[in-house]
């Protein structure tokens, strides 16, 4: 018998009528590598979430089919009893974490099972030595980068050893380096421990070096590939002409923004160290670095939620620096990273057209203009639902339409990529293109190299509160190369990094 | 500006036990109510204050303490102007600005309490990790379901502060003013600010639990703990170097010697 054997799985989540997976089939051999992938919104999760035994705690749950790991029917294990089968690490550590600290958290569990402090203790060391994070043993969780907080994640799971070990995008928050330490952790489960290790995620190319088995889920079913050396996710049909991004700076006009010696410092802490670039009209930019470099503090000094501490900001004919960020706000668009985090409204209509109202911009005009493209963005039939109840892409597609439909003539934008699927990803940076091609210059703060290389004018490159580069896209990536930032370059240039 | 919260450090008051240090904080303030004479509890306070000092030499920076330590000394000027009684002391020809004995001995009661009060609780939660003192109320009986409820608090509430203050941040940049709100439209500002934060809250809540119940929490009436710091003979020292000076204090004040 398989180690995990799904069989003729369906499930439906309460409240919905169609269910999100359709009689899957799956069998999986203990010590196997699994790579689970497949578009937004297929089932990756619920799948996850159904192998971990977490959606049959419900009194009456819609589903049928069976779940077998290592013997143990997850359809009948209580909730408290699943870890010890099945651990499942979730997209983000931050919801995972119940405790302060990196000792009590992966104590956790095991004080939960009323294991002796001495047993503890040792689980405790072996778990933080299979991820390589001794060093964080006496560390807050508050302290630790996004990448350490999900090695914590993973050994307060490993833990409670468990005969599998489910990963749910564990490096959608992460920048590329810390998403090779991660992978490399997880080939370290492997080789070392013999875990059989369930990986959902998008990033298929840096996985394809561990030789997984390919699990992909469309249309509800699950589909073994035997392809993974040739797979990749199809990109989206063009629906619209994308003009190519320009190579070279427009310098014969005045820039929008000009930024000069900006210092700027939180809490005491130096967060932005002498940066000055400036910023054309219409220039579609890729702001890059690694996790903590200082590129959202960037972006909110430009909205005025950091006053610096020395430098100059001066943009649109005046100097920002003094600005308030309510009278930014008919020139600059920011669009934050959680679609939640930014719906205010009871419904879909308000909320795209919120803006223009608190701007006195609300004319015929513009009214026209906002049903027009809630239309083109597919939610004219939505204009009176809750916009928290819009699934992630729809959610998403509100939040730039409600962005821009004041004609900002900057638009900030912070990780809009984050947990997007491939295909999703392309036609987002095609939306984007499109719209800084009309005149609207963006500044996107992304970890995607390959998109930036196809779609964007320029990288702007940080790296501990310092701009390292600042060039159009081409030279940039081949300056990178030459500066040993290998992790952030576009798969298909990695071989400058050795040239 | 810095928070007040634990701030981790190895001064010898962040490493007495968790629990040694919140009963002495009860012990005290019990103590400082009891006591009656100002110069004592102004004594005291001044104690306390240099104590802190020592912990953390940028006690100004923290948030809320210039407006306690005002506020303490506000209180005494207060009993100066305006209470009367008892012995001229000073008497510029204004009678507002006239001192009496009664006047400074008030001041220096209130104002001494109010301050002593304060840079204990400072010192206790500048030193005192919250997760180390519910782990230690665990330890001693406190049933386990009880005491998460302060960890997850803990736990949870620098991540709502951050969340509320993004969502703040994505209101302001849709042209959103606080500034310019009547009271009718606060309601709807309040509503627009609460929706997103509770929906995101409840999300938490939700995934946590999950978390929480997945490894094993609540599943046993009772839980073991990992190795952890226990009371040291340090804590005994310092234990009787209190009990000494507050049993010394209320002697003083209750033969009126102080």
């Amino acid at each position: 018998m398989a180690w995990v054997e799904i069989n003729n799985f369906s499930y439906t989540y309460p409240g919905e009528q169609n269910p999100t997976l359709i009689d899957v089939n799956l069998c999986i051999e203990k010590g196997d590598f699994i790579l689970v992938a497949g578009s937004s919104g297929s089932g990756k999760s619920t799948l996850g979430k159904a192998l971990a035994g977490f959606l049959f705690q419900d009194e009456h749950p819609d589903f049928s089919g069976k779940i077998i790991v290592n013997q143990t029917d997850m359809t009948l294990v209580p909730l408290y009893q699943t870890s010890q089968r099945v651990a499942y690490v979730q997209q983000n550590p931050e919801d995972q974490f119940c405790t302060l600290t990196v000792l009590d958290e992966i104590a956790f569990a095991l004080e939960n099972t009323c294991l002796s402090p001495d047993e503890i203790d040792r689980r405790i060391e072996k778990a933080l030595a299979t991820v390589k994070g001794l060093n964080l043993r006496d560390r807050q969780l508050a302290t630790l980068s996004g990448g350490e907080k999900q090695k914590i994640a993973i050994a307060s799971m490993l833990a409670i050893s468990p005969d599998v070990l489910i990963l749910d995008e564990p490096t959608s928050n992460l920048d590329p380096d810390a998403t090779r330490h991660i992978f490399e952790t997880l080939q370290v489960l492997r080789a070392q421990v013999g875990l059989t290790v369930i990986i959902i995620e998008h990033k298929i190319n840096q996985l394809r070096a561990f030789n997984p088995k390919l699990f992909v889920l469309e249309n509800g079913g699950v589909v073994l590939r035997n392809d993974l050396a040739s797979f990749s996710p199809e990109r989206v049909d063009e629906t619209f002409e994308v003009p190519s991004p320009g190579d070279q700076k427009i310098q014969s006009v005045q820039p929008l923004l000009e930024i000069s010696h900006l210092n700027v410092g939180i809490g005491g802490k130096k967060i932005l160290n002498d940066i000055s670039l400036k910023i054309y009209p219409a220039e579609f930019i890729a702001l890059m670095g690694p996790n903590g470099s200082g590129k959202s503090t960037l972006l909110n000094t430009m909205m005025g939620f950091h006053k610096p501490e020395h430098g100059t900001l001066i943009g649109f004919g005046r100097d920002l620096t003094q600005a308030k960020t309510s009278t930014l706000v008919t020139d600059i668009g920011y669009i934050f990273q959680n679609p939640d985090h930014q719906l205010f409204t009871p419904s879909v209509w308000e909320e795209a057209t919120l803006t223009l109202k608190n701007l006195n911009l609300l004319t015929d005009d513009r009214v026209e203009q906002a049903q027009e493209l809630l239309a083109e963005i597919g939610l004219n039939d939505r204009l009176n639902d809750h916009p928290q109840r819009l699934s992630y892409g729809e959610k998403r597609r509100l939040n730039l339409l409600a962005a821009i439909l004041h004609h900002p003539k900057l638009l900030l934008i912070d990780e809009f990529l984050i947990g997007q699927d491939m295909p999703t990803a392309f036609k987002w940076m095609k939306i984007l293109r499109k719209h800084a091609s009309e005149g609207q210059t963006i500044l996107l703060i992304t970890h995607h190299a390959e998109l930036t290389q196809e779609y964007c004018d320029r990288v702007i490159f940080m790296d501990a509160g310092n701009l390292v580069i600042d060039e159009p896209v081409t030279s940039a990536f081949t300056k990178l190369a030459l500066k040993g930032y290998h992790a952030f370059l576009p798969q298909r240039q990695e071989h400058l990094a050795y040239a | 500006m810095h928070k007040l919260s634990y701030q981790p450090g190895n001064s010898l008051i962040h490493q007495l036990y968790p629990l040694t240090k919140f009963a002495w904080l009860l012990a005290g303030t019990v103590i400082v109510f009891i006591i009656q004479d100002g110069w004592l509890l102004m004594m005291t306070a001044l104690f306390f204050t240099t104590v802190l000092a020592f912990i953390n030499s940028e006690i100004w920076r923290i948030r809320g303490f210039r407006f306690a330590f005002l506020t303490g000394v506000v209180l005494f000027v207060l009993y100066l102007m305006f209470e009367k009684s008892g012995r001229v002391l000073l008497d510029p020809g204004i009678n507002l600005l006239r001192i009496t004995s009664e006047g400074v001995l008030m001041g220096l009661r209130f104002s001494g309490r109010f301050l002593a009060i304060v840079m204990m609780s400072y010192i206790f939660i500048l030193t005192t990790d919250p997760s180390d003192l519910a782990y230690a109320l665990m330890k001693i009986g406190l049933p386990y379901r009880y005491g998460f409820m302060l960890v997850t608090a803990l736990r949870l509430a620098p991540v709502l502060e951050d969340e509320g203050r993004t969502i703040y941040q994505a209101q302001l940049v849709r042209g959103i003013r606080y500034d310019q709100a009547n009271p009718r439209k606060v309601i709807l500002l309040a509503q627009q600010f609460m929706t997103p934060l509770l929906i995101s809250a409840l999300r938490r809540a939700d995934k946590l639990v999950f978390s929480m119940e997945g490894r094993g929490f609540g599943a046993q009436p009772t839980r073991t703990f990992r190795k952890r710091p226990i009371p040291t003979r340090f804590d005994l020292y310092i234990s009787i170097g209190l009990t000494i000076y507050f049993s010394a204090l209320v002697f003083l004040d209750l033969t009126g010697i102080g």
